[in-house]
C-alpha cells in the first residue's frame, strides 16, 4: 500500500507597494492553495524573506525606497535558489541586466492567469 | 559723208507748236518721244536726233529715243562724264559744234565716234537741281547751223527737260508707292508675328500645367493661324536622368485628315488665343495619333553621340535638313513609325540654356522650311521655354510643399510620441496598477456572482478594463524603438500561442476561428515576442471589426517560388473603405470611436523592423485580409 505523502503548502511572498494588488494576489493565490505572505515595501520584503522562508517571491519593481531590482540583488546575495518572479507594470526592465537573475518576468495585467501559470510551472 | 544742206523748211514757231502738240498728245510715252525725234529730225533737217536719259541710281546715260531714218547711233550707254554726251551731262552745258567753226581741242578725242557729222549739238536736259538726259542732234550738212536753229534746239531742250522732270517725278512717286506698299506688307507681317508671340504668351498664362503648355506650344507651331507647320514634335530634357524624353507629337496622320482639320480651323475664324481657350486640348485628345505615340517612345541619353536631337540641345543651334534619314536615331525612332519628311530642329531655351527641342516638318503641303520660318519658330520656342521652365519650377514647388507637409506631419507626430513617452511612466504607475486591481477583482466578482445581473455587470467591468489595458499597452509600446531578439522560430507556433491567449475573448465575441496552417512552414528568424504583439494586434483589430461575431481565418504557407512565407489573417467584418486603405497603418488613424489608432501602426512598425512586408486588402465578399510576406533563404530551409 502506497501512503500518500501530504504535500506541504507552498509559501509565497508578495512584495508590492500597491495595497489592492497585494490584496488581489493574496485572494487569487489563496484560492490556488498557496500560503501568502505580504510585504508593502522592499525593506519589509527582505525581512519577511529572512524570517518566513518562502518558496517563491513575486516582486514588484518600481516601489518607493528600495526598488525591486535592488531587492533582487540582495536576495540573490543570500540565496541563488529561491525562485523570484518579477511582476511589474513595465515592459522595459526586461532589457535591464539586473532583471536577468529572476526566474520569470510577468507584466501585470488584470488577467492574472499568466502569473498563476508561471508560479505553477516554477513550483512544479 | 557730206550732204547738201537741208532746207529749214518751217519757222521756229511752227516747229515749236508741233513739238508742243506731240508732247501733249495721248500717245504712249515712248511713242511720243520717238515721234518727237522723227519730227525734229525731219523739220530741222537733221540726220540724227536722239534722246539719252539718265538713270540717276547708276549714273548712266542710256539711249532712249531716236529718229527712225538715216544713219543711227548704236544703242549704248555713257557714264556721266564719259564721251561728249557724258561730258555735256557732267558739265551741265550744251556742246555745239557748227560746221566751219573752230574746233575745241578738248573735244577732239571725244568726237571720234561722231566722225563725219559736220554740225553737232549735245544739249543737257536739266533743271536747276538735276540732269535728266542729253538731247543729241547731228547732220552732215555743209551749211553751218544758224543762231536761230541753235536757239530753237535750246528751247526744245528746255521743254523736254520739263517733260522729263515730270516723268522722273512720276517714276519716283511710283517707286515710292511700291516701297511704301512693301514696307506696309513687312509691317503687317511683323505685327502678325508679334501678335502671335503675344497671343502665345497670353495662352501660356492660362495654365501652369506642363501638358497644357506642350499642347499650346505645338498648336501654335502647327495651326494655320500660327506658324502653320504640318507636324510638330516636342522633346524635353529630364535633368535628373540626363535623358531626352519625347513629350508630345501633334499632326494629322494623313493628308486627308490634315485637309479636314485645316479647313475646320480656317472656317471658324477665331484667333489663336480664342482657339486655345475654346478647345485647349483639341489635338491632345487625339493622344493615340501615331505621331504622338512615336514621339512618346523616344528616350535617349543627352550626349553628342545621340545625334541631332541631342546636338540641337547641347549646342543650342537650329538645324534644318532635306534628308529625313540623315540622323540615324530620328530615322529609327520616329521615321520608322511615321512618314518621313525633311525637317527642322529648334532648341527650346530656358533661362539657363536649352531644355528641349521642337522638331517640325511640312509633310503634307511640301512647303519648304525657310530661314524666316525658323526665326519665328525660335522666337516662339523661347517663349515656350520660359513658360515650361516656370511650370517645372511650380511643379517642384508643389513637390517641396508636399515634402514640407509630410515633414511637418512627422514633426507633429514626433511631438505626440514625445508627449506619450513623457506620459508613459506616470501613466503606468498611476493608471495601470489601479486597472490591474479593478480588473482582477471584477474577474473574481464575475466568478463568484450568484445572480445573472451581477455576473453581467462584472463582465462589463472586465471587458472595459481589458480595453483600457490594450490601449495603454499600445501607447506605451509605440514610441519605443523595439529591441529585437532574433531567434529561429516557428510562426505556426507563435500563431497558436497568441490564439490561446485570446481564445476566450474570441469565444465571448462569437468569433469562430478557421486555421489552415501549413506543416511545411520553414523556420524563420524573428523576435517571437514582437511577432506575438503583431498577431495580438491583428486579432484585436479583427475582433473589434466583427462586433456581431464572425470568422477569423488564419492561414500560413510557404511560397517556394519566391522564397517567402505568407501569413494571412482574415476577418468577416465591415471591411475598409478603399479611400482610406492607404492610411490604416498611419499612427493615430482610426475609424472607430474606440481606441487611439496605434494598433496597426505598431504592427507595421514591428514588421518593418523585421524587413518584412504587410498589406491589407478587402475580401471579395466581406471583411479584410492582412497578408504578411517574409523572405527566407532557401538554402537554410531545404
Amino acid at each position: 500500500m502506497i501512503r500518500k505523502r501530504k504535500r506541504k503548502t507552498k509559501k509565497i511572498l508578495v512584495i508590492d507597494d500597491e495595497e489592492n494588488i497585494r490584496l488581489l494576489y493574496q485572494e487569487e493565490l489563496k484560492d490556488k492553495g498557496y500560503e501568502v505572505i505580504l510585504a508593502s515595501n522592499g525593506q519589509e520584503g527582505l525581512e519577511k524573506f529572512d524570517n518566513c522562508n518562502p518558496d517563491l517571491i513575486t516582486l514588484d519593481i518600481r516601489m518607493v525606497g528600495l526598488d525591486g531590482l535592488d531587492i533582487l540583488k540582495l536576495i540573490r546575495e543570500k540565496s541563488r535558489d529561491i525562485p523570484v518572479i518579477l511582476c511589474t507594470a513595465y515592459e522595459e526592465y526586461k532589457q535591464d541586466l539586473r532583471s536577468w537573475s529572476s526566474d520569470a518576468y510577468v507584466v501585470k495585467s488584470s488577467d492574472i492567469n499568466e502569473l498563476l501559470t508561471t508560479i505553477k510551472e516554477i513550483l512544479k | 559723208m557730206v550732204n547738201e544742206p537741208k532746207s529749214f523748211q518751217r519757222t521756229s514757231t511752227e516747229i515749236l507748236s508741233g513739238v508742243i502738240e506731240i508732247v501733249n498728245s495721248n500717245l504712249e510715252i515712248m511713242q511720243r518721244f520717238r515721234l518727237l525725234m522723227n519730227y525734229l529730225a525731219e523739220n530741222c533737217g537733221l540726220d540724227v536726233c536722239s534722246l539719252y536719259t539718265l538713270d540717276p541710281e547708276k549714273n548712266l546715260l542710256k539711249l532712249w529715243a531716236q529718229n527712225e531714218s538715216g544713219h543711227l547711233d548704236p544703242e549704248r550707254t555713257y557714264p556721266v562724264g564719259e564721251g561728249v554726251i557724258g561730258k555735256a551731262a557732267f558739265e551741265r552745258r550744251s556742246i555745239i559744234i557748227k560746221h566751219g567753226s573752230q574746233g575745241d581741242e578738248n573735244l577732239s578725242g571725244l568726237l571720234s565716234e561722231h566722225q563725219g557729222y559736220l554740225n553737232l549739238a549735245f544739249i543737257p536736259l536739266m533743271d536747276a537741281h538735276s540732269v535728266f538726259g542729253v538731247l543729241t542732234m547731228k547732220d552732215h550738212s555743209v551749211e553751218s547751223w544758224g543762231e536761230d536753229k541753235i536757239l530753237l534746239f535750246s528751247v526744245v531742250a528746255k521743254g523736254l527737260s520739263v517733260g522729263l522732270r515730270g516723268l522722273r517725278l512720276q517714276e519716283e512717286h511710283r517707286s515710292a508707292i511700291i516701297t511704301s506698299e512693301r514696307s506696309t506688307k513687312e509691317k503687317e507681317s511683323i505685327v502678325w508675328e508679334l501678335s502671335l508671340i503675344y497671343e502665345l504668351s497670353q495662352a501660356m498664362m492660362t495654365t501652369i500645367k506642363l501638358d497644357d503648355l506642350f499642347n499650346i506650344t505645338l498648336a501654335a507651331v502647327t495651326m494655320g493661324k500660327g506658324l502653320g507647320f504640318n507636324r510638330a514634335m516636342l522633346f524635353l530634357v529630364n535633368e535628373s536622368k540626363k535623358m531626352i524624353e519625347g513629350k508630345l507629337g501633334i499632326g494629322p496622320d494623313s493628308a486627308e485628315q490634315a485637309g479636314r482639320i485645316w479647313r475646320e480651323l480656317s472656317e471658324n475664324g477665331k484667333g489663336f488665343l480664342e482657339w486655345v481657350k475654346s478647345r485647349p486640348r483639341r489635338w491632345a485628345s487625339k493622344g493615340s495619333s501615331s505621331i504622338d505615340r512615336a514621339v512618346k517612345g523616344v528616350m535617349i541619353p543627352l550626349r553628342e553621340e545621340s545625334g541631332l536631337l541631342a546636338q540641337t540641345i547641347l549646342n543650342e543651334r537650329t538645324f534644318i535638313t532635306m534628308e529625313p534619314h540623315q540622323d540615324q536615331i530620328i530615322s529609327q525612332l520616329i521615321f520608322s513609325r511615321i512618314q518621313p519628311a525633311p525637317y527642322a530642329l529648334v532648341p527650346i531655351c530656358g533661362k539657363k540654356g536649352a531644355i528641349g527641342v521642337i522638331m517640325v516638318d511640312n509633310l503634307f503641303n511640301q512647303k519648304p522650311i525657310t530661314e524666316h520660318d525658323l526665326k519665328l519658330l525660335t522666337m516662339l520656342t523661347n517663349q515656350a521655354g520660359l513658360a515650361i521652365e516656370n511650370s517645372r519650377l511650380y511643379e517642384n514647388l508643389g513637390v517641396m510643399n508636399e515634402e514640407l507637409r509630410v515633414a511637418q506631419e512627422k514633426l507633429i507626430q514626433n511631438e505626440r510620441f514625445a508627449t506619450l513617452g513623457m506620459m508613459s511612466s506616470v501613466v503606468v504607475h498611476e493608471i495601470k496598477n489601479p486597472l490591474v486591481a479593478i480588473g482582477g477583482f471584477a474577474r473574481r466578482l464575475e466568478k463568484s456572482s450568484t445572480t445573472p445581473t451581477e455576473k453581467s455587470y462584472s463582465k462589463i467591468i472586465v471587458k472595459e478594463v481589458e480595453r483600457l489595458e490594450r490601449t495603454l499597452t499600445d501607447i506605451l509600446i509605440f514610441p519605443k524603438e523595439p529591441k529585437l531578439d532574433f531567434k529561429e522560430n516557428n510562426l505556426n507556433q507563435i500563431l497558436e500561442n497568441t490564439l490561446a491567449l485570446i481564445s476566450e475573448n474570441l469565444k465571448d465575441n462569437g468569433i469562430q476561428v478557421i486555421k489552415d496552417l501549413s506543416p511545411d512552414l520553414p523556420l524563420v528568424y524573428c523576435d517571437s515576442q514582437q511577432i506575438k504583439q503583431v498577431f495580438i494586434n491583428l486579432f484585436s483589430n479583427a475582433t473589434e471589426t466583427m462586433e456581431e461575431g464572425g470568422i477569423l481565418t488564419l492561414k500560413s504557407y510557404p511560397a517556394w517560388q519566391d522564397n517567402s512565407v505568407i501569413i494571412e489573417v482574415g476577418d468577416t467584418g465591415k471591411g475598409i473603405p478603399p479611400e482610406i486603405l492607404n492610411n490604416i497603418f498611419n499612427p493615430f488613424f482610426t475609424t472607430r470611436d474606440k481606441g487611439v489608432g496605434l494598433g496597426l501602426s505598431i504592427v507595421q512598425k514591428i514588421i518593418s523592423y523585421h524587413k518584412w512586408n504587410i498589406e491589407a486588402r478587402n475580401n471579395l465578399e466581406r471583411g479584410v485580409t492582412f497578408t504578411i510576406r517574409l523572405p527566407f533563404k532557401k538554402m537554410e530551409y531545404p
